[in-house]
């Protein structure tokens, strides 16, 4: 216990040091200032239809709702699970990486390979920093957009699971890599596809088979019920949960192979 | 002498770039995602609301509904009923001669039902008819977005290949030798600029003809394009300047993917009055120009002009910046 107190201080002075923690927490405080002032409650999608229709009035139609209309999060709302998904969580990919990366460049590695600690001790700091800054980022968030009273334990099991994932998939895949910019364009083309679940934020339309399958996708439904209870049509903590363990177990077991195989042993 | 130089120092940035994949990445990446887009849009461009109506309702409404959204025909109202009540999100129009009766489960998203009560009123409205036509549904033609889209990855890719190419020089010491070396600040640059702006140009074309076709809006490309050049300059400057090493970078890079990436996009969803303080950023202006440019609006010409006017005094301070932090001085 002792020792992994003593990683995770080394670690977190690494990503003090290398402005890890400054840009991602100044990040965090443009975009709550953004959601909480600047962000719209809606983009009309359909302005052309609906401003020629207006002062038409609706005596040639009756509206009939088989049930009462669910409540639906605005703009700004959304945007606040979106800000937790796809920059909080996924900053974890690219940090965990770099911090991978870190260690290669200073020699921390070969130190390693041949010191009596386990892949388990060298991973764990690495996973604890990203976890712990992705709750700072959402306690900050949710400070500047909308202070209140949250079901906390749920969001951070589900913040946490996600960043486990996220880290997990970022040092696993920096193993096949150099240096940062040798890894800079897989990572581009995985973050933008792990984005995609993005474009429902804007456009909440129908919700392909291939869309539920992709990761963010639990985590953003998840963290909106519970942030904005009633607005994901049902889509329930649990079945996020359900949906989100493939992906981070399979994330786990590939990072922790990939380092212990690869970056450990010098199998390469 | 001086074309030598620069040639030498070109062909050292593609022999770095081949060997970490940084160029082959930044070659295939944007020309990848526009191949993806493009099979991705056939899917996702026909429009995307349904309605489930009643065989037998009034005829001018259905075929009004037709132009806009995308029609299923059903034998009675207990049929649109329950295709309703699935989970999707179906609405339904019944009535067959007198009121049209729109029926929805209530969970229906955005502004879908205020969008099927206004088409069905619209189709009740001869003289109105004429001034909405299926183009005006879609506020975000979702092609061109894309296109535009595209057009700053590329750009921003090119400022980061300099970026990268920078940084290089800096954890390898080749900018020490080149201060030994006849080797002046502007053919240091110039030669950067080159291969970025070559490579890049020749992306832009690539994703151009794949998102549009070769009957494109060229000429609004060219201009936007050209326009865009110094904010992704400055992307990459601001990365090679700043960044002391691959992991410094990793701050930097979220910080300023961020200033250059997400909020130019936030200013054209901000309210109005918010949208003033996007004005003075140059990359807010070469977004706006892409998004005309793709387009051919002639809105190209001033947002390419603004994005230029906001960006060269920024350029000109980073250069003078960069070159004492170079120590090129």
């Amino acid at each position: 216990m002792k020792v992994l107190r003593h990683m995770v201080a080394n670690e977190l002075l690494l990503a003090w040091r290398y402005k890890y923690i400054h840009a991602t927490l100044a990040v965090c405080v443009v975009i709550g200032v953004v959601i909480r002032f600047a962000m719209p409650e809606e983009i009309s999608l359909f302005a052309g239809i609906l401003e020629a229709a207006e002062g038409l009035g609706t005596s040639n139609h009756t509206l009939t709702l088989l049930q009462p209309p669910a409540p639906t999060a605005s703009l700004s709302q959304a945007m606040i699970p979106a800000a937790l998904t796809f920059d909080a969580s996924m900053f974890g990919f690219l940090l965990g990486a770099a911090m991978i990366f870190a260690q290669k460049a200073d020699g921390t590695v070969r130190a390693y390979r041949v010191g009596p600690r386990g892949t388990l001790l060298f991973l764990a700091p690495k996973v604890i920093i990203n976890v712990g800054l992705a709750w700072a980022y959402a306690a900050l968030l949710l400070v500047i957009t909308t202070p209140g009273h949250y079901p906390i334990v749920e969001l951070l099991i589900v913040l946490g699971l996600a960043v486990v994932g996220f880290v997990m998939l970022g040092m696993g895949l920096s193993v096949f890599f150099d240096n940062l910019s040798a890894m800079f364009f897989p990572l581009v083309v995985v973050t933008m596809g792990l984005s995609a679940p993005l474009a429902l934020q804007v456009d909440p339309g129908e919700v392909s088979a291939a869309m539920e399958v992709i990761p963010t996708y639990p985590l953003l439904m998840g963290l909106q019920e519970l942030l904005l209870p009633g607005t994901t049509g049902g889509y329930t903590f649990g079945r996020a949960l359900v949906y989100m363990s493939p992906f981070v177990l399979i994330a786990t077991l590939f990072g922790f192979v990939a380092v212990d195989r690869r970056l450990l042993k010098e199998v390469a | 002498m001086f074309w030598r130089r620069i040639w030498n120092m070109i062909a050292k940035d593609v022999r770095l770039g081949m060997r970490d994949n940084l160029l082959i990445y930044m070659a295939f990446s944007p020309v990848l995602l526009a191949l993806l887009a493009t099979v991705a849009l056939r899917f996702v461009e026909a429009p995307r609301v349904i309605v489930a109506v009643e065989q037998g309702a009034k005829s001018e409404v259905v075929a009004y509904l037709e132009e806009f959204v995308t029609v299923e025909e059903f034998a009675d109202r207990d049929a649109v009923v329950r295709r309703v009540e699935q989970e999707d999100h179906v609405l339904g129009v019944t009535g067959r001669g007198g009121v049209v009766e729109v029926i929805a489960a209530g969970d229906e998203p955005g502004q879908q039902i205020e969008l099927i009560e206004a088409l069905v009123e619209l189709a009740h409205a001869p003289d109105e008819l004429d001034e909405v036509d299926a183009g005006a549904l879609w506020e975000l033609p979702l092609r061109a977005l894309l296109h535009a889209a595209l057009l700053f990855l590329v750009i921003t890719s090119s400022g980061l290949c300099i970026g990268f190419t920078m940084l290089y020089d800096k954890e390898s010491r080749a900018l020490a030798a080149y201060a030994t070396a006849p080797v002046s600040f502007a053919s240091y640059l110039g030669a950067k600029a080159l291969l970025a702006g070559g490579l890049g140009g020749a992306l832009a074309v690539l994703v151009t003809l794949i998102m549009q076709g070769a009957g494109a809006s060229w000429g609004g490309v060219l201009v936007a394009v050209l326009a865009s050049v110094p904010t992704g300059f400055l992307l990459g400057a601001l990365l090679g300047g700043l960044a002391e090493d691959q992991l410094g970078a990793v701050a930097i890079l979220k910080s300023l993917l961020f200033v250059f990436g997400s909020l130019p996009l936030a200013g054209f969803i901000v309210s109005d009055p918010w949208t003033y303080l996007f004005w003075p950023l140059c990359n807010y202006w070469s977004v706006a120009a892409l998004w005309h440019g793709v387009r051919g609006d002639p809105g190209v010409w001033s947002a390419a002009g603004l994005a230029l006017l906001t960006s060269a005094p920024i350029v000109v301070g980073v250069l003078i910046w960069l070159r004492e932090r170079l120590g090129m001085a």
